[in-house]
């Protein structure tokens, strides 16, 4: 039975090892952000905004947000990432939404009421279930509708 | 010892099925400005591993000769024409008049311009291929564009869809320097395909208004290039861009009854002018 339990401690290492490493790539999750956009009848920007990060890394997106037009921002994370919160804030960095998720995806839309450039940035949860350096894809996708015509 | 196995097993799976099984999750479109009570968060926003400048890709720098009714239309003499591609034989003219001709479709493309739309998309998929990057503008994409040519949303979405898969192989190769020549190729074209439409004067208001708007994806554009001024290719137009840039800051703007941004004619001239001697530089480069 001991033998069982050894064999079984080692599956179980290389299975969850390479779940974690392997749940996404982050065009698939780029992807997923351009699906969910469409299904909103956003139109992308075309940008790719995808980078690996590990606990407590930030990753920012700069980026002119027009008056006229309203804006949907989808975050993806890799599955492996405990969470991360995100940030919308000014030049000034003066903060002008936050949330945070221990899911991996946050969406949120946004009007602005003047036209500005602004800084979304995301930065993955620390926590003590996750190993330290475990790197896990965040994408950043931005979709606008125009509003005045 | 069965119960050890099994409680191991519950331990280990369970998550993977509870992630899996999660909710999208969609905040609401109102959002109301918050104190910045997260201070730690804002203090390792200073700190970004990674930062993208999001500057505007070709299709959207085009479309805003689309907004707001601004009267724009299609004048076919102000595209780079197809003839200049033969001299474009350095990697660095390649990438600048790939962001030129991705602009010059995508305004075609915003018209209804259906037999110029074919002919630049085959253009940038042979520059596109020269560069490197592999199934940018395939035969799909091209039946897609024929298929929506009256649809100006879907259009958009195709040409978007299909630059983010250039972006996304040029970053995931390392080739972030390519990237940035198109998307600056492609806003100056943008700039100029405006400037262009307005005869330099301030008469067609909305889009002089939408032309002094583009000073944020320009200090951007700046801020960017002074993280990149290693790469040859765009230090090349470092000093154009940040003095088209001063020009922007030194003309004094208002904002009229409608909301539209203005400037004395003299001033707008003086954008004119710059825009004009970039993209020329742009399009004779060999």
């Amino acid at each position: 039975m001991a033998k069982l339990l050894s064999y079984l401690i080692i599956f179980i290492f290389f299975f969850t090892n390479s779940f974690g490493q392997s749940t996404s790539t982050c065009k698939e999750l780029a992807e997923r952000g351009i699906a969910i956009l469409n299904e909103n009848s956003y139109i992308p920007d075309g940008r790719y905004n995808s980078t690996l990060l590990k606990e407590n890394e930030v990753s920012q997106v700069y980026k002119p947000f027009i008056k006229g037009k309203k804006y949907m921002i989808v975050i993806t994370a890799d599955k492996v990432l405990p969470g991360f919160e995100v940030s919308l804030a000014d030049m000034t960095r003066k903060i002008i939404y936050n949330d945070s998720t221990s899911d991996n995806k946050i969406i949120f839309e946004y009007t602005p009421e003047k036209s500005q450039n602004l800084i979304i940035s995301v930065k993955v949860n620390e926590s003590e279930e996750v190993e330290k350096n475990l790197r896990g894809c965040v994408n950043i996708i931005i979709g606008s509708i125009r509003i005045i015509d | 010892m069965k119960k050890i196995i099994i409680l191991i097993l519950v331990c280990t799976f369970i998550p993977y099925f509870v992630s899996s099984c999660k909710k999208e999750k969609k905040t609401d479109n109102n959002i109301t400005e918050i104190d910045s009570d997260s201070l730690a968060f804002q203090k390792k926003i200073e700190e970004a591993k990674e930062i993208f400048y999001s500057l505007p890709a070709p299709h959207e720098v085009a479309e805003l000769l689309t907004n707001q009714q601004n009267d724009a239309y299609f004048d076919q003499t102000l595209l780079n024409s197809l003839d200049n591609s033969e001299k474009y034989t350095t990697e660095v003219a390649k990438a600048y008049n790939l962001g030129i001709y991705s602009a010059d479709l995508s305004y075609a493309s915003l018209f209804e311009q259906n037999q110029i739309v074919i002919k630049y998309m085959a253009k940038n998929k042979v520059l596109a291929e020269q560069l490197g990057i592999i199934n940018a503008f395939d035969d799909e994409t091209l039946n897609k564009l024929q298929d929506n040519i009256n649809n100006r949303d879907q259009i958009m979405r195709i040409i978007s869809e299909n630059f983010m898969n250039s972006d996304a192989y040029l970053q995931e190769n390392n080739r972030q320097d390519i990237g940035a020549m198109i998307l600056l190729g492609g806003w100056i074209e943008g700039m100029y395909i405006a400037m262009k439409l307005t005869d330099c004067t301030t008469k067609n208001k909305k889009l002089v208004s939408s032309i002094l708007e583009q000073k944020l994806s320009l200090e951007l554009t700046v801020k960017f290039l002074e993280d990149y001024k290693n790469y040859d290719g765009l230090r090349l137009f470092y000093d154009d861009i940040k003095n088209l840039y001063e020009i922007y800051e030194s003309i004094p703007t208002e904002i009229d009854d409608k909301g539209l941004l203005t400037t004395k004619e003299s001033d707008f001239i003086k954008i004119c002018k710059k825009i004009e001697k970039i993209r020329n530089k742009i399009v004779s480069l060999t």
